[in-house]
């Protein structure tokens, strides 16, 4: 690990994640999501230099180890939107399950119908999952970080952009239904998403979806090792 | 997480100092997760042959999974009191 590569991964990631950022402020298009956008710009920069790729994800350690922390602090939000729980607990986690289970089930049984690769399936059933979490379960499923956090990217932007019209063609117009169903599929991106579009209720029953799933599939996995 | 949960939970840690670390990490939840997204290049050759599959199954997962939970949730929670929307996001 040189201190070069560090500074140069680093420095280079938060930079033009910050510019991408600026930049989805001004102009809120989907795909330029600020993490969509970095990814594919370093994708397409280092992809063709296995190289630089490996030097680029050593340097990059320290952005990488802040996902465990990041994983600690989901509880603030959490012991924060703690009345969503209190007051219906039994409901709401079986809301949440009920969804965890079916999108779960989903990618098993029509991933298995379509013959996908195992991989990809296993992949795939981590999609929902917040991001750090899903990267520290990859291992425990045999399968890649890489892989995972495509899924996880591409769920999270795919819920979140279409989420609210489904709900609202479903005649889901309750706030803290919305948001439950946004945190429950778009991890991270929902309580954000459940928040601008239904107030702080939507935003609380996001934020308690995401912590379940994350909660739910962690102990599922474990159960099946 | 749990332990900083139980930690809130019992009123031990108090939620004013871990707040603006916390929010501050989730805010740039994204950021982080960037060099784990850039390596998935590396998983390039298995994408391109199963793109379709993957675009297929990310978009069914999402459907169900969210028509699933709004559903049932909108038939059985009551309206919560809730306060001040969560910070981080």
């Amino acid at each position: 690990m040189s201190l070069v590569w560090t500074a140069v991964a680093t420095v280079g990631t938060v930079t033009t994640y910050l510019a991408a950022e600026r930049l989805y402020r001004r102009v809120p298009v989907l795909l330029l999501h600020p993490l969509l956008l970095t990814s594919l710009l370093g994708a397409a920069l280092l992809g063709p230099r296995p190289d630089a790729l490996g030097k680029y994800l050593a340097g990059s350690w320290l952005l990488q180890w802040a996902l465990g922390p990041a994983i600690a602090a989901l509880a603030v939000p959490f012991f924060q939107s703690r009345a969503v729980l209190i007051s219906n607990p039994l409901k709401v986690l079986l809301s949440v399950a009920a969804g965890t289970a079916t999108s779960v089930g989903t990618v098993l049984g029509l991933g298995r119908l379509l013959g996908v690769s195992p991989m990809l399936i296993r992949s795939l059933t981590l999609k929902s999952v917040t991001a750090p979490v899903a990267v520290a379960l990859a291992p425990d499923l045999g399968v890649d970080a890489g892989l995972v956090s495509c899924g996880v990217v591409a769920t999270g932007l795919f819920g979140m952009a279409v989420g609210p019209a489904l709900l609202r063609l479903l005649g889901v117009h309750r706030p803290l239904a919305r948001g439950l169903a946004l945190g429950t599929v778009s991890h991270a991106m929902g309580p954000a998403r459940a928040m601008e579009q239904d107030g702080p209720e939507g935003g609380a029953g996001g934020a308690v979806a995401l912590t379940l799933v994350a909660l739910l599939l962690s102990a599922a996995v474990a159960l099946l090792r | 997480m749990l332990t900083v949960l139980g930690l809130l939970v019992a009123r031990l840690l108090p939620l004013a100092s871990v707040q603006r670390g916390a929010g501050f990490l989730l805010r740039y939840l994204g950021l982080l997760f960037v060099p784990v997204c850039i390596g998935a290049v590396r998983q390039l050759p298995l994408l391109r042959s199963q793109g379709w599959a993957f675009a297929g199954l990310v978009i069914a997962g999402a459907l169900v999974g969210q028509a699933a939970a709004g559903l049932l949730a909108q038939a059985l929670c009551r309206k919560p009191a809730v306060g001040p929307a969560p910070e981080g996001f």
